[in-house]
């Protein structure tokens, strides 16, 4: 109970940030997920099964609040990167911090590759313009953001 | 043997789970097409409109000012404006009976506040505060002053969601106002919207005006998108390639109208 009433909250918050600063954020259409930081929290304080969970709930939620196109979409990724960050548990101290950190940068790497790719599907954007455009400045923008949560915060709530 | 398949689903259950909730959302995503799909969306996000007025009330207490400063010089602006507008009115109105023209200008419009501009790394919606109660439906135009904004898609009874042109499944059908071409204009990206194949004899100018051609069942005719930033050659060398920059910037846009036809 104690965990779901977690889940909901930082579900709640990000879903603010994502509204409030997430726009005031913008840069040149370029925005950071809070979203996904709270789904990359969650797998990685509870593991694959929570984190992907999490992710498809929150991301069927954040289409259905969103639009239009590709409602689904979001659930799709953010499945992949709350399993992903599920690699992560425990692993904070236990690995190199540069492994665990290049491990967090390849998940959203992957999530945004995926996000974008379909995104842009039938789009006539060359795979490296969608790559440097995109690709490439969300996940480095949302990694950063990351960074400074993922210090912040213990590496077990426990 | 049935155990060893049990223990097997057992050891690999994250990964089942994976397949299984991916699988789920890809059949979403097939399935965005759907009315049911659309309206069941439409619903979700009218349950949930509360969200967003922390953001509104928020964006609009710092935005009252500055607000108020450009209301109060548009104010006087307008009124020098109006006066001038008003005899060009009348001289248009005694042309019009002269040319017994039917005046085509009188669409039905309802003003409408943009709520969100949606949740997604990509911009390609905006929640607007009218729904079904006001008389919105499906597949309505939505304008702004300046031009297209989009198309109503999913409509909840207060809200609804709008499908703006920076969509990538956003198709217009639009003419070049001096040329008098017909295309198709789709998004692009950054900020660029293209119309292919456009016929190589066709001769369109930079800064050319694009408006609505009138041939949608959605969109009025006449309705202003933007203008051409340059042509090139297709790559296949048949056709001509138009792009053209909105006048419209959505990172900014606060209202729209929804064309109630």
């Amino acid at each position: 109970m104690r965990k779901l009433l977690l889940l909901l909250t930082i579900a709640a918050i990000t879903l603010l940030l994502q509204l409030l600063p997430g726009s005031w954020m913008t840069i040149v259409d370029i925005r950071p997920d809070f979203v996904l930081l709270g789904v990359m929290l969650v797998g990685r304080f509870y593991g694959k099964v929570w984190g992907q969970c999490y992710g498809f709930t929150v991301g069927l939620l954040v289409d259905a609040l969103g639009m239009g196109s590709f409602l689904g979409l979001s659930a799709l990724t953010k499945t992949i990167a709350g399993f992903g960050a599920g690699f992560l548990k425990n692993q904070r101290h236990r690995i190199s911090p540069f492994s665990y950190h290049v491990v967090s940068l390849a998940i959203l790497f992957i999530h945004f590759f995926v996000y974008y790719f379909i995104n842009f599907r039938g789009v006539e954007i060359a795979l490296q313009v969608n790559l440097l455009r995109y690709m490439t400045p969300a996940t480095g923008y949302t990694m950063i953001l990351y960074l400074l949560v993922d210090y912040l915060l213990p590496s077990d709530l426990s | 043997m049935f155990h060893r398949f049990i223990s097997l689903l057992i050891d690999f259950y994250e990964y089942l789970l994976l397949i299984f909730l991916s699988a789920i959302a890809f059949a979403v995503l097939l399935m965005n097409e759907v009315p049911q799909v659309r309206a069941l969306q439409g619903d979700i996000a009218s349950t949930f409109a509360f969200i967003h007025y922390p953001a509104i009330w928020i964006n609009q207490l710092s935005e009252l000012i500055e607000e108020n400063q450009r209301l109060k010089e548009d104010n006087l602006r307008l009124t020098l404006l109006n006066a001038e507008m008003m005899d060009r009115y009348l001289e248009n109105q005694r042309l019009r009976q002269m040319m017994a023209f039917a005046d085509t200008s009188h669409l039905k419009l309802l003003p409408a506040k943009v709520m969100n501009r949606g949740l997604t790394p990509v911009f390609n919606s905006i929640l607007i505060s009218v729904g079904r109660l006001d008389g919105v439906r499906p597949d309505m135009a939505v304008v702004h002053q300046r031009g297209v904004v989009g198309k109503t898609v999913s409509v909840g009874e207060r809200t609804t969601l709008v499908q703006i042109f920076s969509d990538i499944n956003f198709r217009l059908s639009v003419k070049f106002q001096s040329s008098r071409v017909f295309g198709i204009l789709k998004w692009h990206s950054e900020r660029i919207a293209i119309v292919e194949n456009i016929p190589k004899t066709a001769i369109i100018h930079p800064m050319e005006i694009v408006i609505t051609s009138g041939y949608s069942d959605i969109y009025p005719a006449n309705i202003p998108f933007g203008e051409v930033l340059e042509i090139k050659t297709s790559s296949s060398g048949m056709f001509q390639v138009a792009y053209i920059q909105p006048f419209i910037d959505l990172n900014t846009i606060e209202e729209a109208f929804v064309v109630l036809k």
